[in-house]
């Protein structure tokens, strides 16, 4: 069993007058430390499905598991613990809070859970945190006085710092220039691979893909390709959820 | 801190802006009710030891109308006339000034006269402004009093010229300043030992007085009050406002009197013939016919009259009690009624508003007013208030969307609105005490004074004085903290509605 499935997944938006089917159907399984990209030009539907992998949105249809457990009958309450407790995010503009600083920013998750921390391990985390992300000079300084790459930093060790599961990243070196794209995804590998936590990507970065253990393609709204890295190019697994893989690919 | 207040502090200097123009509304809110009640509290201040020292004492007591019954009467439609006697004076009296805690104890009766010349002609067309400002200056309320006592009670009053009235003596006192005024609309010079005709109306009719002038008198303590005041010896007061035996006296008539005003045609009475033809009591038990001289012989002998017309001596409308310590009024009017009840007495004991009558509720009457207004303007801020934070939280939906993927509950985001609208509250609150302070200090070292008298009874007294009552302060702050609060309760449950997506979107 993985650590998120989604089973027949489908989400309509209402745009006006008009129904949209972003997702038309998606089944796939994640393994717990993958490093997996979901890849797919723009209005493919790699958001959509990120969101609701993240619990911040519900599908119209079908059942996203996290940690095998149904997610799409739990109330707000339920879900905002989950999310807490299990989930990462990573997002494309940063979303630092601003008038919180580095280590603020780092700390606020922990402020949120009812589970409490001893303050002196909880400073150690968060210091230790910061260090490994390369802002240890940076802790005082406000999101606004901070650049891109390190906001990013900033974001990957709050999203870190509750000891997720899973992080959720949407297409996080899409505001950065390629250096610094490259320094930060250096930086979830090494976190990746010395942590175990998975690393869920929405992207149509290449370079992610490259280093991705786990690729899954999508195009309008369904799965095209969905493999482990050694395995070649076009492959759609079939074993993950049943027999299905992705409805109409 | 918690993580709350540290970003409610944070959010409010980070966004300064609609920061300062919500807070600068709490903060004039605040001004204004902080110096509002000040004004208000000093007016009913001032007014209170104004009157507690001229006029009413500490405690009043009265007997029962079907409107309250003040110093000035009876507050009804009809006033003055209505206003009744105590019953059982005398026992009254007894047991008021002798309880403890009562210092000085005095009998009154109120009423109101027109000081005039036997020339004046009534009829007199008084539209022009000179002669209402003049009529104004005849206008009299009188107090009767009880002279043996009265004085004791009200030391703040100084003679100027002339002497107080004393027990038993006729005549009136007036006020030093008021002298040349009386005189001028007399136009005749005026001064102690001088007559004045005094010109009383009550519902028995117009009734004519001459009184002497014993002296002028002016107050150690100046305050609000009625500016026509003057003194006057009980019974004149008693037959200017129609409290004779007369009044008084229950007169029923047997069956036969009843029964000769009810026959009979009333022009008949205006016919000379008709004297022959009158059959009256009189005539049958005299067994003469009622002749023209004889009716005037009858009409002739006044003597019945001028003994109705005499002051009903036992009449008072109230008792005036001075205590030792005002803070013990409460229990002694307590006690009081207590006992009236008790004996069956038909009175009623009060404290210095209700021997006010309308001066006090004038204030009171500004307070609703003042109330309304604030209510008012506390809307208005709310509706602002509630525009201003609902564009702030549109602003910030992806901030809030992020939280809640982070795993802030819906309460978490309650709570820093909370914690933002009552800083920003409670920190204008403040700054709009301050300034309130600063204003109070102002206008009590400017010293306005009060140009008439309706801005006497206003202020309190002839300066205008503002006086900041820590209750009020109190008080004022939980109103805006309250219309922070009311007015977040729109915008916190916007900002409920953001879905953590949002983030995604920001």
């Amino acid at each position: 069993m993985g650590i998120v499935e989604l089973q027949n997944v489908r989400k309509v938006y209402p745009l006006g007058k008009v129904q949209v089917e972003a997702v038309k159907g998606v089944s796939f399984s994640i393994e717990k430390g993958d490093f997996i990209s979901i890849a797919g030009p723009s209005g493919s539907g790699k958001t959509t499905i990120l969101n609701m992998i993240g619990l911040v949105d519900q599908p119209t249809e079908g059942e996203v598991l996290l940690g095998g457990k149904p997610t799409s009958k739990l109330k707000d309450s339920e879900l905002t613990r989950l999310r807490h407790e299990t989930l990462g995010f990573i997002f494309q503009s940063f979303n630092l809070i601003p008038v919180l600083n580095v280590w603020e920013n780092v700390e606020f998750p922990l402020l949120l859970g009812k589970t409490r921390v001893g303050k002196g391990e909880k400073n150690e985390w968060i210091d230790h945190l910061i260090e490994e992300v390369g802002l240890s000079e940076w802790r005082k300084h406000k999101s606004n006085e901070l650049s891109g790459g390190q906001r990013q930093r900033v974001a990957i060790a709050r999203a870190l710092v509750t000891r997720p599961q899973i992080v959720l990243a949407d297409e996080p070196t899409a505001n950065l220039d390629s250096a610094t794209g490259e320094q930060i995804l250096e930086l979830m590998k090494k976190i990746n691979r010395e942590l175990e936590t998975t690393f869920i990507f929405s992207t149509h970065d290449a370079r992610i893909v490259d280093i991705a253990d786990h690729i899954i393609r999508l195009r309008d709204g369904l799965v095209i390709e969905n493999r482990r890295r050694e395995e070649p190019a076009g492959t759609i697994r079939t074993n993950m959820v049943g027999a299905s893989a992705g409805a109409g690919a | 801190m918690p993580v709350t207040m540290r970003m409610a502090f944070r959010n409010l200097i980070e966004h300064r802006a609609k920061s300062l123009i919500v807070g600068t509304l709490l903060a004039l809110g605040m001004l204004i009710m902080v110096l509002g009640n000040a004004f208000l509290d000093a007016s009913k201040r001032g007014i209170q030891t104004s009157f507690t020292q001229n006029y009413t004492g500490d405690i009043i007591i009265t007997g029962i109308a079907d409107g309250p019954v003040s110093l000035f009467g009876v507050q009804s439609v009809g006033g003055m006339e209505q206003t009744p006697t105590l019953p059982d004076y005398g026992k009254l009296f007894d047991h008021a000034s002798t309880l403890p805690g009562v210092t000085a104890a005095a009998g009154m009766a109120s009423g109101f006269g027109i000081a005039t010349n036997e020339s004046t002609d009534m009829s007199t067309n008084h539209e022009d402004q000179d002669s209402r400002e003049s009529m104004m200056d005849a206008v009299m309320m009188l107090f009767g009093v009880d002279a043996a006592n009265y004085w004791k009670l009200f030391k703040t009053i100084e003679i100027v010229d002339g002497h107080f009235l004393a027990p038993g003596e006729s005549g009136v006192m007036i006020a030093a300043d008021r002298l040349d005024k009386l005189a001028k609309h007399l136009k005749r010079d005026l001064k102690v030992g001088d007559e004045v005709l005094i010109q009383g109306i009550n519902s028995s009719g117009i009734r004519l007085r001459s009184a002497k002038i014993v002296g002028t008198f002016k107050r150690v303590s100046e305050g609000a009050g009625p500016e026509q005041l003057t003194y006057i010896d009980i019974d004149t007061l008693r037959v200017l406002a129609g409290m004779t035996v007369g009044a008084s006296e229950n007169i029923k008539l047997d069956s036969t009197e009843t029964s000769m005003l009810g026959n009979g045609n009333v022009d008949d009475l205006f016919n000379t013939d008709s004297f022959g033809t009158i059959d009256t009591p009189a005539q049958a038990s005299s067994g003469k016919p009622l002749t023209e001289a004889g009716i005037s012989s009858l009409l002739g002998d006044t003597s019945a009259r001028e003994r109705l017309n005499t002051a009903d001596t036992g009449a008072w409308h109230s008792i005036l009690l001075r205590l030792d310590d005002p803070a013990k009024a409460p229990l002694l009017i307590k006690g009081l009624n207590t006992w009236f009840a008790q004996e069956g007495i038909a009175a009623i004991a009060g404290d210095w508003q209700k021997a006010a009558g309308p001066y006090a509720q004038s204030v009171d009457v500004l307070r609703i007013v003042f109330t309304v207004a604030i209510i008012i303007l506390a809307i208005v801020a709310i509706i602002i208030i509630m525009n201003t934070l609902v564009v702030s939280i549109i602003e910030r939906t992806g901030e809030i969307g992020t939280m809640r993927a982070l795993g802030a509950g819906r309460i978490f985001v309650r709570e820093l609105f909370a914690a933002e609208t009552i800083t920003l509250s409670v920190v204008f609150g403040i700054v709009g005490m301050g300034l309130a302070f600063v204003g109070s200090a102002i206008i009590n070292g400017i010293g306005f004074k009060a140009s008439n008298q309706f801005l006497e009874i206003l202020f309190g007294g002839k300066i205008l004085h503002t006086i900041i009552n820590p209750m009020a302060l109190v008080g004022s702050m939980v109103v805006i903290v309250l219309v922070g609060i009311l007015a977040s309760l729109y915008p916190v449950s916007v900002a409920l509605r953001i879905q953590p997506v949002r983030a995604m979107q920001s």
